[in-house]
């Protein structure tokens, strides 16, 4: 049954119900409660088909009649129950704060009590009767709809949609109706489906109890009961109103869950792909002897909806012993896919081919489950991407790792565990004996990805595959990672695959590397010689992307294709700046020497030259000049968060203590620093999104934090932000070019005739197509989603905006795409900029003055050059250094910082850098350094700056 | 530690509040409840009664201290006298309880026992024969009012086919099979909600757990798929699970209510039933504290054993 029809049959089903119901007096039925004893529990008569009960009543007409009672009062108790509550709900949720959660908890209370039960207390006060019932019924389901509305509320406005909503400036009500409401609609309809059937199954076994509905009123329960007692000469008579029961319900519970489907698409099984694993065994025997692990032509297909596609199509690659090779590419071009094709963890519905796919020789493809088995985890082991859900939450680390070790070899539980104790130490996890028994949560980021790489490491495997193992993680931690991966290789001889789309991660890690575009290897090679003459044009203009000293990024038009749509020919040719005719060909890669590149004009291109950045940029960026007059300034601002709930618990976690800062016109102020350093924080403070603990925000001389609310919002024009996450930022259900539209409209902006054009004026200027006005979000890749995210900002013309991160999400190629866009902006339109990323590189290219965050402080601040070019706080060197190059000759002496960043719920005394600095002395445990001046222009919170400055 | 003195301090809490609306409904309801209790069918009843009735509910006593009152006598595990025999309601209560607390348990564990293991089993192949069939059936079996099928099964097994008798009770201490072969029945009923919404929940929880990271971890570790089944997937999907057993034990407990009657258990139903409609308010107040107070601490048991199971709730 498709979901249409799960949906239409059973609502239609309950809608004929309702009509007859309703139409009951409408039509010629008997009296349903004249009684006639001649005919007691006669069978079908003239006009009474289903014939007549133990009084000798018309049996059909009683159902009719039954089924109005039954479904008025449900339908009346659920209605009363779904606004009500839908309303405390709505308003708990949003205005948060004691009273809210008093109501909402107390609404609860309810749920202690077994619904019947309460029925029942209720019945004997006021005696039974439709009223009463309605009463009870109404009561009995308000706390599910508070429930549903509630959380709903608390999810969606975390969303960065509503919160742009609010930084347009869109008054609360209108919030509620526009962006919640349709959100909390789905969830809202099934929840009153449920209380629909829930009330009908209450009212006819209290009718059945004979504390319902009173007779002699028909009522399903009550003509149950009756029933009852004559089911041995009547069974008939029993079984009709069962039948009207158990249908109407049945068909109410199958409305729900069809809604549910329809409300959330992913809670369904859906159409679940079953297809045969097709496994074609080597059929050439390895050509390479000694290598670890040699792939040869892998193709990966999967059949979906949109037809039969190849995410990974003739992939071959080798390994030798002890090599290290990384895979890189944008995101969708089949690293992941091909990685996990070779440990043969495909999911059920993607089949695999290859000519060889051999593990030191031996035929991965070709062997029984069970050998393959034995070799995973053992011979061959691999690191994902996300450690926090790649572990078991509910199973302690260390028995993770026991686990590993003891499915391969014979040892016992205690030496399994004191090899799982010699692992975590060697993989540098402090306090190894206590983690063992510490469960993931209770592990920092860092931590769980070398439980990870202990897990993998248990077994000394031969060859390590290694999945973005650092791309969850902030630089510095990344650095430890690394840096350990490499060590560890260095001591077991293992052969490693690294997939990663960190360029520079690639530089300092790997031997080889193989270049990933749709689904083909373009490019292979050893590291240096492809970083330094690529031969391939995506290979370049990935490198070009990347933001290095001295040079300014490229972006690469375009996205990847999807797999179902690539080109005939070359599959980067929309994209290529070579493009020719002779491209139009399918291309095969070409092997010379140890290179081999999939180019038909590689021979005539020879090693290509990065493209020339635009000479418009350069200016902009120089052209420092155009910065004017303070125009946000914040003193001594100070967050404080605190665990919600009744009782305020321990101290809250500092965020952002005692911060001073300046942006002036036109200018961009780069904020950096570890993730929990208060980045975001401080956005949204400076656009007075939150208030501030204590401490002052002003925008242009006003003082945000004290204006009235529709003051509030009328500044709100003034000052814009762009997000993270380009998924969350945009409301799914709305058009795009309403949502840029909002601005426009909430501030009068320009005459509603011209609004279309602005936007499509809008979507030109952010280098969209304007046609894309009438689409939906999810049309749109993150990319363009980011670019949408920036027009509606820009609607409104601010002055200041602030940009958190808007490009972490993305691939390089995309990210440089992205600050391109907002570096002319800021050029054209002389927009503030407060550019908040932990990508030192991307600020040091798009900012004027950097500030470096640490703990919710301010460690150093100053031109971005300055800073990031000669780093002299201890802290922001150790970020500058974790950054990984590109470039071989840029590479600095590496400085580790040891461990994480502490909790800003409990910050170190003094200096809160301490804890990770080389240079921290007893001074620096008692007092925390003031900001000082250095000659060149930059504050320093260091009491030993000078005496570390060269 | 202290997640479990809060879980047991909130639990306590509760359970007090719980009995406070059930002392303030009679007195949150318009008009003098002493008259309302005694009316039937709009006629005003006797004042002399009225009054004697107010006096034995000690309502002629101000509100705070007849408040006073039934805490103290709660706390003594005094329930009152009926209104109708003036017997002690906590006697009617003890004799009862325990043939209801059998009924329940009856009920629990079968549904687990075939919930589980069948949502389970339709995880295991989704959209197989066996899927579609369990799935059928639960949805059905969700549809179906408890005294409905009760009545059916009764009218089916014991009227038409007469293999089992129609109702009635034995203790299980003087006749144990006696007890199994009529408790089967009422069981199978009250258990048919609670078993279907288990195997629902089991059914997502386990395909759901099958699709994480961590499983593929343990994939990539080289585990035997059984290991994996029971270390690494069973254990995480119970946690859902367990939410919604507690979440539905209310349902079930109500259920009790109508089993009884339709199967002449001689459990709290009769008592309460009979009571509702003579409107003897200390004997309905007195079985409805009781069974509340049971489902709260069936509530704490499953709040428990959700600690136990997800070590992350222990230091939310
Ligand atoms: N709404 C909130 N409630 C509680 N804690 C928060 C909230 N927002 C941020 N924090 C905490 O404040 C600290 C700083 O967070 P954030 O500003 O997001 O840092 P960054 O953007 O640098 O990653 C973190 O420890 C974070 O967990
Ligand atoms: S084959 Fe043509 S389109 Fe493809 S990369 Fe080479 S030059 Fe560009
Ligand atoms: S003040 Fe001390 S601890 Fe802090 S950064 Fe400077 S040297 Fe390091
Ligand atoms: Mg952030």
């Amino acid at each position: 049954m498709s979901r249409r029809t799960a949906l239409i049959l059973p609502a239609l089903f309950v809608l004929t119900l309702v009509g007859i119901a309703l139409a009951a007096p409408l039509l010629d039925l008997a009296n349903p409660v004249r009684q006639d004893m001649a005919n007691r529990l006669a069978g079908a008569l003239a006009g009474s088909p289903l014939g007549r009960d133990e009084f000798g009543r018309d049996v059909l007409s009683r159902l009719i009649w039954g089924a109005r009672t039954s479904l008025f009062v449900a339908f009346t108790a659920a209605a009363i129950a779904c606004v009500l509550g839908t309303t405390l709900g709505l308003i708990g949720g949003w205005f948060k704060g004691i009273g809210a959660f008093v109501a909402i908890r107390s609404a609860e209370i309810i749920l202690c009590f077994p619904p019947i039960l309460l029925a029942l207390l209720v019945v004997t006060l006021l005696g039974p009767g439709a009223g009463t019932l309605i009463l009870v019924i109404s009561i009995l389901y308000l706390p599910g709809f508070v429930r549903v509305a509630y959380a709903q509320v608390l999810a969606t406005r975390a969303m960065d949609y509503v919160e742009a909503a609010r930084a347009l400036g869109l008054p609360t009500y209108q919030i509620l109706l526009k962006t919640i409401l349709p959100t909390i609609a789905g969830p809202v309809l099934v929840q009153l489906s449920l209380a629909v059937a829930a009330a009908i199954v209450l009212e006819s076994g209290l009718s059945f109890l004979g504390l319902g509905v009173v007779p002699p009123s028909p009522s399903w329960g009550l003509m149950i009961r009756g029933a009852r007692s004559t089911m041995e000469q009547a069974p008939m008579l029993l079984l009709w109103p069962c039948l009207a029961l158990t249908l109407t319900i049945l068909a109410i519970n199958l409305l729900c869950d069809a809604l549910r489907d329809w409300v959330d698409p992913r809670s369904s099984a859906g159409p679940k792909l079953r297809l045969i694993d097709r496994v074609v065994p080597g059929l050439l025997p390895p050509s390479i002897p000694d290598a670890t692990l040699e792939v040869r032509d892998l193709t990966v297909e999967i059949t979906t909806p949109a037809g039969l596609i190849r995410p990974v199509d003739g992939v071959s690659l080798h390994l030798a012993p002890g090599e290290t090779l990384a895979l890189v590419g944008e995101s969708g071009s089949g690293k992941s896919l091909t990685a996990t094709a070779v440990m043969g963890l495909l999911p059920p519905e993607a089949r695999p081919f290859a000519v060889t796919v051999a593990f030191v020789g031996r035929d991965l493809f070709g062997m029984a489950e069970r050998e393959r088995r034995a070799l995973r985890g053992d011979r061959i082991a691999m690191i994902f991407q996300d450690p926090m859900s790649s572990l078991n939450p509910v199973m302690r680390v260390g028995e993770q790792v026991v686990e590993a070790i003891r499915a391969h070899r014979p040892v016992s539980a205690k030496a399994a565990r004191a090899e799982a104790l010699a692992l975590f130490r060697r993989v540098g996890i402090a306090d190894p004996e206590a983690r063992l028994d510490a469960f993931a949560h209770e592990l920092s980021g860092g931590m769980r990805q070398r439980a990870m790489i202990a897990i993998a490491l248990a077994n000394r495997p031969q060859l390590i595959i290694a999945d973005e193992p650092t791309t969850a993680l902030d630089v510095t931690v990344q650095a430890q990672i690394v840096e350990l991966l490499a060590e560890l290789q260095r001591e077991t001889g293992a052969a490693l695959v690294f997939i990663t789309h960190n360029l520079g991660l690639v530089a300092e890690i790997a031997d080889r590397v193989a270049v990933m575009y749709a689904g083909q290897v373009v490019e292979q090679g050893p590291v240096a010689e492809v970083f330094t003459s690529p031969r391939h044009p995506y290979t370049a203009a990935l490198i070009a992307a990347v933001p290095e000293p001295g040079r300014d990024p490229v972006g690469i038009p375009g996205v990847v294709p999807q797999p179902h749509a690539w080109p005939s020919g070359c599959r980067f040719a929309p994209r290529c700046r070579f493009a020719a005719e002779a491209c139009g060909v399918p291309v095969g890669l070409v092997e010379t020497g140890s290179r081999a590149v999939r180019c038909v004009r590689a021979d005539t291109l020879g090693a290509l030259a990065p493209p020339a950045p635009r000479a418009a940029e350069r200016e902009a960026v120089a052209g420092a000049s155009n910065v004017g007059a303070p125009l946000v300034v914040a003193r001594s601002l100070t967050k404080t968060f605190h665990r919600a709930g009744f009782f305020r618990q321990g101290p809250g976690v500092q965020a952002v203590a005692g911060v001073d800062l300046t942006v002036h016109r036109g200018e961009a102020l780069g904020v950096v620093g570890e993730s929990g350093s208060g980045k975001s924080t401080i956005g949204r403070l400076l656009l007075g999104l939150i208030p501030p603990t204590s401490g002052t925000v002003q925008f242009e001389g006003r003082d945000l934090t004290t204006l009235a609310p529709t003051a509030w919002r009328a500044e709100r024009r003034h000052m814009q932000i762009v997000f993270q996450d380009p998924f969350g930022s945009l409301d799914p259900r709305r058009r795009v070019g309403a949502q840029i539209e909002d601005g426009l409209r909430l501030h009068g902006l320009c005459p509603p005739a011209e609004r279309a054009a602005k936007v499509r004026g809008l979507l030109e200027r952010v280098g969209l197509d304007p046609a894309y006005a009438s689409r939906f979000p999810h049309e749109f890749s993150g990319g363009q989603r980011q670019r949408i995210g920036i027009a509606r900002a820009l609607a409104v013309e601010p002055r200041f905006l602030v940009a958190d991160e808007p490009v972490s999400a993305l691939d390089v190629s995309i990210q440089a795409q992205i600050v391109e866009l907002l570096s002319d902006l800021r050029r054209d339109l002389g927009l503030a900029l407060l550019f908040i990323s932990h990508d030192l590189p991307v600020v040091r290219q798009l900012c004027d003055r950097v500030v470096v965050l640490y703990l919710g402080r301010v460690m150093e601040v100053g031109p971005a050059a300055t800073v990031l070019d000669q780093p002299r706080h201890p802290y922001t060197q150790a970020l500058a250094s974790a950054t990984p190059r590109v470039q071989v000759a840029d590479r600095r002496q590496r400085i580790l910082l040891p461990g994480d960043p502490p909790s800003p719920a409990s910050p170190p005394s003094g200096c809160v850098f301490r804890t990770r600095c080389a240079f921290a002395t007893d001074l620096c445990a008692t007092t925390a350094p003031p900001l000082e001046p250095a000659a060149d222009g930059r504050l320093i919170a260091c009491h030993h700056w000078q005496a570390l400055t060269p | 530690m202290l997640w479990l003195i809060r879980r047991v301090a909130t639990a306590a809490v509760l359970a007090f509040i719980v009995a406070t609306i059930v002392f303030l409904t009679l007195h949150l309801v318009p008009g003098d409840p002493a008259e309302i209790l005694l009316s039937t069918g709009g006629s005003a009843p006797d004042p002399a009664l009225v009054e004697d009735l107010r006096r034995q509910l000690g309502l002629d006593q101000p509100l705070w201290h007849q408040y006073l009152v039934f805490l103290e006598r709660l706390a003594r595990l005094d329930l009152g006298r009926s209104l109708v025999d003036d017997y002690p309601v906590a006697a009617e209560v003890a004799l009862r309880l325990p043939r209801t607390l059998q009924l329940i348990a009856a009920g629990v564990v079968l549904s687990i026992l075939v919930g589980i293991p069948c949502g389970v089993l339709a995880a295991l192949n989704p959209g197989g024969a066996f899927d579609r069939l369990a799935s059928t059936t639960a949805a059905v079996l969700l549809a179906v009012p408890v005294f409905v099928l009760g009545t059916l099964l009764i009218l089916v097994l014991a009227q038409q086919l007469r293999l089992m008798p129609a109702g009635g009770y034995v203790d299980p201490l003087k006749d144990f099979p006696g007890f199994l072969v009529l408790v089967s029945m009422p069981a199978v009923a009250i258990a048919k909600g609670l078993a279907a919404v288990l195997f629902r929940m089991t059914r997502t929880s386990v395909l759901d757990v099958l699709s994480r990271d961590f499983v593929r971890t343990a994939k990539a570790k080289g585990l035997a798929p059984l290991r994996i089944a029971v270390r690494h997937v069973l254990r995480n999907a119970l946690v859902p699970i367990l939410t919604v057993l507690s979440l539905h034990m209310g349902t079930l407990l109500g259920g009790t209510v109508l089993i009884e009657l339709v199967f002449n258990w001689p459990g709290l139903s009769t008592p309460l039933l009979r009571a509702v409609e003579s409107r003897d308010y200390p004997m309905v107040v007195g079985i409805v504290i009781t069974i509340s107070g049971l489902f709260l601490l069936i509530n704490l048991l499953t709040d428990l054993l959700y600690g136990w199971l997800d070590p992350r709730v222990r230091t939310s």
